[in-house]
């Protein structure tokens, strides 16, 4: 079931207070280097449905986005020495997310992308939106989608924007990260951030206008 | 205008996310306050966020304990297998390097026999006692003399084989390589003093080598003992 539940949220995963979770997660991060494969587990744990969740909007379709994060956390865990700042694992993880997003969409392009609302409509395997919707009475989701048309044109449009106008869009404004990790994964400035998101969004008013009534 | 209109849209972008501060976002309010249009900007962003937030909130439902344990199993797959290859990436060159050099050493030392080996120390070697012939002009045999074949140099002049047994059989003789032409001289003391004759066919065997004729010759030998078996 699709619903993305609060407690859900990777950004705070240890409890309420921010800075034992910021600990928390360094320790493990500095264990992992060291080598500790279960130690990475857990920080893979912490980011692992946000990775997916971003990886999802970036290719629309869950089977690639699952195996694309899974892509992703080996590659970090064989390149961890490479991570200067190890407080800044969140962000150099999605960062990985990202670029393998864009070469996956990239690679693909004879390949044609089912959009979650294909998916949740067509007869798929059931690793869909759809199906997850009907699936689960745990991960039911708060409100429906407005209608079906609107989801397939809310993917369409986003898969249309401008490469860090999408990320931005989809990593600030849909998946709620902290504008100053989404500037670290884009390699820019917050107020650049701030102006993606912006961008992306009057383009997506535009596209969407007939939608959004 | 238009510039003007897109700089109130980024300003209630910001304002939207909660990121609009201090003296713009009042001013922002302000604004929204009296002007109609503004506000009709406003609610076409909230609008379109709460479109993106509906849509965002929409995951579809994944096997989490599935892919922590292929995860799990790919890392331990792809580690091993790293260390495998880096182990090989590290190795497999100081290896091949030094099997190409065995090789090498092993390729010319064989040419180099091959090439002086027959022009380097002088062997015997038969069914009989044989004997390393080096610069040492001298031959010591003990035993009988027999089915004995004697290698040498163009630079040997002389050979002396002393051997206080019979002499009986085939004594081969190779002076030099296959390349090399033996001198007169050589041939001469080689044969002279064995009891035996070279033939003339003989004799232009070793005076004439050529690549598949080496420039050995083999003489039957009878001869009664001799002691020492001088060649002069």
């Amino acid at each position: 079931m699709s619903q993305r539940m609060a407690s859900d949220n990777p950004t705070q995963p240890q409890g309420n207070d921010p800075a034992a979770a910021a600990a928390a997660e360094l320790a493990l991060v500095l264990a992992a280097k060291a080598g500790d494969r279960a130690a990475f587990g857990k920080l893979a744990q912490l980011y692992q449905r946000q990775c997916a969740a971003v990886a999802l909007r970036l290719l629309g379709n869950t089977h690639d986005a699952t195996e694309l994060v899974q892509d992703a956390l080996v590659k970090a865990y064989k390149n961890l020495d490479q991570l200067q700042q190890s407080e800044r694992f969140g962000p150099w993880l999605m960062r990985i997310v990202t670029n393998l997003a864009l070469n996956f969409r990239r690679g693909r392009a004879r390949r044609s992308a089912i959009s979650l609302e294909q998916t949740s409509g067509g007869d798929s395997d059931g690793d869909d939106l759809r199906a997850s919707v009907e699936g689960s009475e745990l991960d039911r989701p708060e409100r429906p989608l407005t209608s079906a048309e609107l989801g397939d044109a809310m993917q369409k449009a986003i898969a249309s924007l401008p490469e860090k106008q999408r990320l931005a869009l989809v990593m600030f404004a849909i998946e709620k990260m902290p504008q100053k990790d989404v500037a670290d994964v884009l390699s820019c400035s917050v107020e650049a951030v701030k102006w993606h998101v912006f961008e992306a969004r009057r383009k997506l008013k535009g596209m969407l206008a007939e939608h959004l009534g | 205008m238009k510039a003007d209109t897109q700089h109130l849209e980024f300003l209630i972008s910001q304002y939207v996310d909660g990121s609009l501060d201090g003296a713009a976002k009042r001013t922002l309010e302000q604004q929204l306050a009296v002007d109609p249009a503004a506000r009709n900007i406003l609610k076409e962003y909230r609008d379109l966020q709460d479109v993106l937030d509906d849509y965002g909130n929409r995951i579809p439902l994944i096997n989490w304990t599935d892919f922590d344990n292929k995860l799990a199993a790919r890392i331990e797959k792809e580690t091993v297998g790293s260390a495998s290859r880096i182990f090989w990436q590290r190795w497999a060159r100081p290896v091949a390097a030094a099997a190409c050099l065995l090789l090498a050493a092993s390729l010319g030392y064989s040419w180099h026999a091959y090439k002086h080996g027959s022009s380097g120390d002088p062997t015997i070697a038969g069914a009989g006692p044989a004997t390393n012939l080096p610069a040492a002009k001298v031959v010591r045999v003990d035993g009988p003399l027999a089915d004995m074949r004697v290698a040498t140099s163009p630079s040997i002049r002389k050979v002396t084989i002393e051997t206080p047994g019979e002499v009986a059989g085939n004594i081969s003789v190779a002076i030099g390589s296959p390349h090399e032409m033996a001198p007169e001289s050589a041939i001469d003391s080689a044969m002279a003093g064995m009891g035996g004759d070279l033939s003339n066919e003989a004799r232009r065997a070793l005076r004439l080598p050529t690549a598949n004729q080496p420039s050995s010759v083999t003489a039957g030998l009878t001869t009664q003992p001799r002691d020492p078996f001088d060649v002069p």
